[in-house]
């Protein structure tokens, strides 16, 4: 594998360059926690091991979007897209698995497309990390990120091996820094980290990704679904702090001048009470365990076929934000003990 | 984008149900059985089944039902005023499937809408298909929609059967849910398709009633109603386990649903 | 759009601190826009108009007296649409927390023994607005948001119902990017509690304490025990679930409703 070598002077003036020219989103510490945030001087970007507790899509697929908007005076309407060139800096191989199932459903069919041109317009750049104690990436396939990036940094001691993903990322490279060809010592050190990370793990799924599909199929009426659906609240985090999680709602909002109406897309969950609710009223999964069933089945079998992939990449956020203790890693290696059993 | 036509034709049918007609703008080219999203700026959009044939060029009708805030303000529509839609969208009716066969329609409630559409459909290649039948069940007889129609169908040769759930002063027709006439049905089994639209609580019996009656599943189409947002696969709501019914659906054969816990 | 309305609307208030009130008022850009959008008939925080030709009344505070249990009946034979403003009206808010005492001892708590004049004094347990009167919608919130309040005022206009969000404060708290105040070690009402402010208080570095009341379909016993896990104890998870909502929860025992 081509590599290249930045030292830490070298880093500091690409990440210079960057806050410069471009709108820039990298990890920060707010209230001492990872997280992502608009970076406007070099040193508020702090590289985190450990994954944010809100994915990176809010900046792909923002929580609250206007999609539309209709003069009510001349009675037109015209769509909105709302789509700058930005760079979105820290993402661990997690993410960048996540975006590209992202890009994979939003180009489905008619594509979406808002997504579509701010995702054309974001140059992403990975960052290297530690599993904390909900990762599980190395079971889902998902740890070690090969492509669907345009820069990926590995720290090393003295500074860092950058892998380049596309000729956008060289070209952003040899702008803001003067990167050296990696050498084997480089390529050492990258490995000896791989090896750390991968017995850093203290969550693992029991079988193969492979059989997951078909251990969610044998499992629909497992009775982990009534115990977890009785500690659910129906709130929805799970689906928010998911990286992979994209179903929304459409809203409607009209100006106090009446002049103007707005259509949006406002992000939704399939754990919320009303999600699967028809305008007559009924509620096609009323039971908060009817609604996780959903959810779970969406990540490890629904979509699999659809998209060619499972839409969970390990990286724990569900089951850190669960405040009543729904590990999906439990919930998971329960469903296969069982259906070994 | 959503694109604006204008309403040539408003018709109060029910208390509950307005027919609203517009003509078809160019290119617009549909199955009996799929959907439109239908709205207002302001005031949002939903899924609304065509109710009239893809023979008739020169009116699209949609039949709605005043159930939630949008439907309210869409009833206060009247003709010269602008509607919003979006669409043609999912998988209609086979109707390619059903050539030279016997059709029996089942319908609940608003459930006639969608099947309108194919009906007439049928009705105007008359020739081109056997005996065809609609069973027709609503709650009451002021629910009852299209009734001109219904003689004009009987006419046309279709053998017309009504049925309301409950008795009710001066209805000397059938009484008891839509299920109650299947059995009665004459038809050859193996030469018959089978189309059903109605509420989600029907499906199960009248689905029981035709197993009894030896039906393929392959035979049996149904319409699934489900929230729906986007109309495009992608917002979620309208999942029926892996499927999405407003790519995959609105319209599915037993057979492609049997297996899905959340279908019916 | 014909079917614009232009509503003529009041504004009450019972016993409250009449915050609501002045959240309205505080929607200072807007209330240009607004006043050509409604006529404000009667609103003793901002006109002298006392006109009773009201299509809709937007009522404040909880009932703790009977004179105000009479003024609420004669409103409701005015108004077409009777909407709360605020936790007082909608849920009998923190004037509940009284309804634990006798009414002589709270009497005595505030006015001391000898209270000046003992008629100006009586009062009966607190209550939400649709104890006594058919509500037709309800604005929670202590105070209500601005934001929500204008929805309602642009729903009425456009002739829409309005309705309310089905889903706890977590699900916006998430959208607004927030650090879940459980990671902080800090113990919040989120979980429970209807959502709809865009989890304002959260976002400002406070917690949720509830105030638009608890969801219909609050999972009150897991929420109960969440609070435990994280260092409450039983009286301070009950004065947690009380704060905002004692009323319903020892009027209905919505306490203990749950579905899985």
């Amino acid at each position: 594998m081509a590599g290249y070598f930045v030292d830490r002077r070298g880093f500091r003036s690409f990440v210079k360059g960057l806050v410069e020219r471009y709108l820039l989103y990298g990890t920060t510490l707010q209230e001492g926690f990872p997280v992502f945030k608009k970076i406007e001087t070099p040193e508020e970007l702090v590289l985190s091991s450990t994954p944010t507790h809100l994915s990176p899509k809010e900046f792909l697929f923002p929580p609250e979007e206007l999609l539309l908007r209709f003069s009510l005076e001349d009675g037109r309407g015209e769509p909105v897209v709302d789509a700058p060139e930005q760079v979105l800096m820290g993402l661990h191989p997690c993410d960048i698995h996540a975006i590209g199932l992202l890009d994979r459903v939003f180009s489905h069919g008619t594509g979406d497309v808002n997504y579509i041109e701010r995702r054309r317009r974001t140059i992403l750049i990975g960052t290297e990390c530690l599993p904390d104690e909900y990762c599980f990436c190395h079971s889902m396939g998902t740890m070690d990120a090969e492509e669907g990036f345009d820069l990926f940094f590995h720290e090393l001691k003295r500074g860092y091996l950058v892998r380049v993903g596309t000729e956008r990322g060289r070209r952003l490279l040899e702008r803001y820094s003067k990167p050296a060809r990696a050498d084997r010592t480089h390529l050492e050190e990258m490995r000896t980290h791989r090896e750390k990370k991968l017995e850093s793990f203290v969550r693992s799924i029991y079988a193969r990704r492979e059989e997951l599909p078909l251990v969610y199929a044998g499992s629909y009426e497992h009775p982990v679904w009534e115990r977890i659906g009785s500690r659910c609240y129906g709130c929805g985090s799970c689906n928010h702090v998911c990286p992979t999680c994209y179903c929304f709602d459409i809203r409607d909002d009209v100006t106090l001048d009446l002049k103007e109406a707005h259509r949006y897309r406002v992000w939704d969950g399939c754990t919320l009470e009303d999600f699967a609710k028809v305008a007559g009223g009924h509620n096609f999964r009323r039971h908060r365990s009817e609604r996780l069933r959903h959810r779970f089945n969406r990540k490890f079998r629904y979509l699999a076929d659809r998209f060619d992939g499972l839409f969970c990449v390990g990286c724990g956020r569900c089951s850190r934000t669960c405040l009543v203790g729904i590990n999906i890693t439990d919930v998971t290696n329960e469903l296969i003990r069982d259906a070994r059993s | 984008m959503p694109q604006a036509v204008e309403l040539e034709r408003v018709e109060r049918l029910t208390e509950k149900e307005t027919l609203f007609a517009f003509s078809p703008p160019e290119g617009f080219v549909f199955q009996p059985g799929q959907f439109l999203m239908v709205g207002l700026p302001g005031y949002g959009e939903a899924p609304i089944s065509i109710s009239s044939p893809p023979s008739d060029r020169k009116d699209v009708e949609l039949c709605i039902r005043r159930v939630g805030s949008l439907t309210t303000i869409l009833h206060r529509l009247q003709r010269g005023d602008a509607l919003w839609i979006r669409g043609p969208f999912g998988r209609g009716f086979p109707v390619e499937k059903m050539h030279r066969r016997d059709i029996l329609f089942i319908a609940g409630g608003i459930g006639l809408v969608p099947l309108r559409s194919l009906i007439k459909e049928v009705l105007s290649s008359r020739r081109g298909y056997g005996h065809l039948t609609l069973l027709y069940g609503v709650k009451s007889p002021e629910e009852i929609l299209f009734e001109e129609e219904l003689e004009r169908w009987q006419k046309e040769g279709m053998d017309v059967r009504l049925t309301i759930d409950r008795a009710h002063p001066g209805w000397k027709g059938n009484v008891g849910v839509v299920t109650t006439l299947v059995p009665r049905v004459e038809m050859d089994e193996k030469n018959t398709v089978c189309c059903i639209v109605g509420p989600s609580v029907m499906y199960k019996y009248v689905i029981l009633s035709l197993g009894n009656r030896s039906m393929r599943g392959e035979d049996i189409y149904l319409s699934l109603e489900r929230k729906m947002k986007c109309g495009m696969g992608k917002c979620g709501h309208c999942q029926i386990n892996s499927i999405y019914t407003c790519e995959e659906g609105p319209v599915f054969s037993l057979q492609e649903i049997r297996h899905l816990p959340e279908a019916i | 759009m014909r079917w614009i309305k232009r509503p003529r609307i009041a504004f009450f208030s019972l016993t409250s601190c009449e915050g609501c009130q002045l959240m309205v008022l505080n929607c200072e850009e807007e209330l240009r826009e607004l006043s050509t959008r409604v006529d404000v008939v009667n609103f003793r925080e901002a006109t002298d108009l006392k006109r009773d030709d009201y299509q809709v009344a937007f009522i404040e505070g909880s009932v703790t007296r009977e004179e105000e249990a009479e003024k609420l009946k004669e409103i409701r034979q005015r108004a077409e649409t009777i909407i709360t403003l605020g936790a007082c009206s909608t849920t009998g808010g923190i004037n509940a927390l009284k309804n634990r005492f006798s009414p002589e001892y709270v009497t005595e708590c505030v006015y001391g023994r000898n209270p000046p004049n003992r008629l100006l004094v009586e009062n009966i347990p607190a209550m939400p607005v649709e104890e006594v009167i058919e509500v037709d919608y309800r604005i929670p919130g202590c105070p209500v948001s601005k934001e929500e309040f204008l929805g309602f005022v642009k729903a009425l206009v456009l002739g829409i119902p309005p309705g309310l969000p089905e889903y706890p404060v977590c699900n916006e708290c998430k959208m607004e990017g927030n650090i879940c105040v459980f990671e902080k070690g800090v113990a919040c009402m989120g979980p429970v509690t209807r959502g709809g402010c865009r989890a304002v208080c959260v976002s400002f570095g406070s917690i949720c304490w509830g105030c638009r009341g608890l969801l219909d379909d609050a999972n009150t016993d897991a929420h109960r025990e969440t609070l435990g896990n994280h260092g409450l104890g039983d009286d301070e998870i009950t004065k947690r679930f009380d704060l905002y909502s004692s009323f319903y929860i020892h009027r209905k025992g919505r306490c203990t409703k749950t579905t899985t």
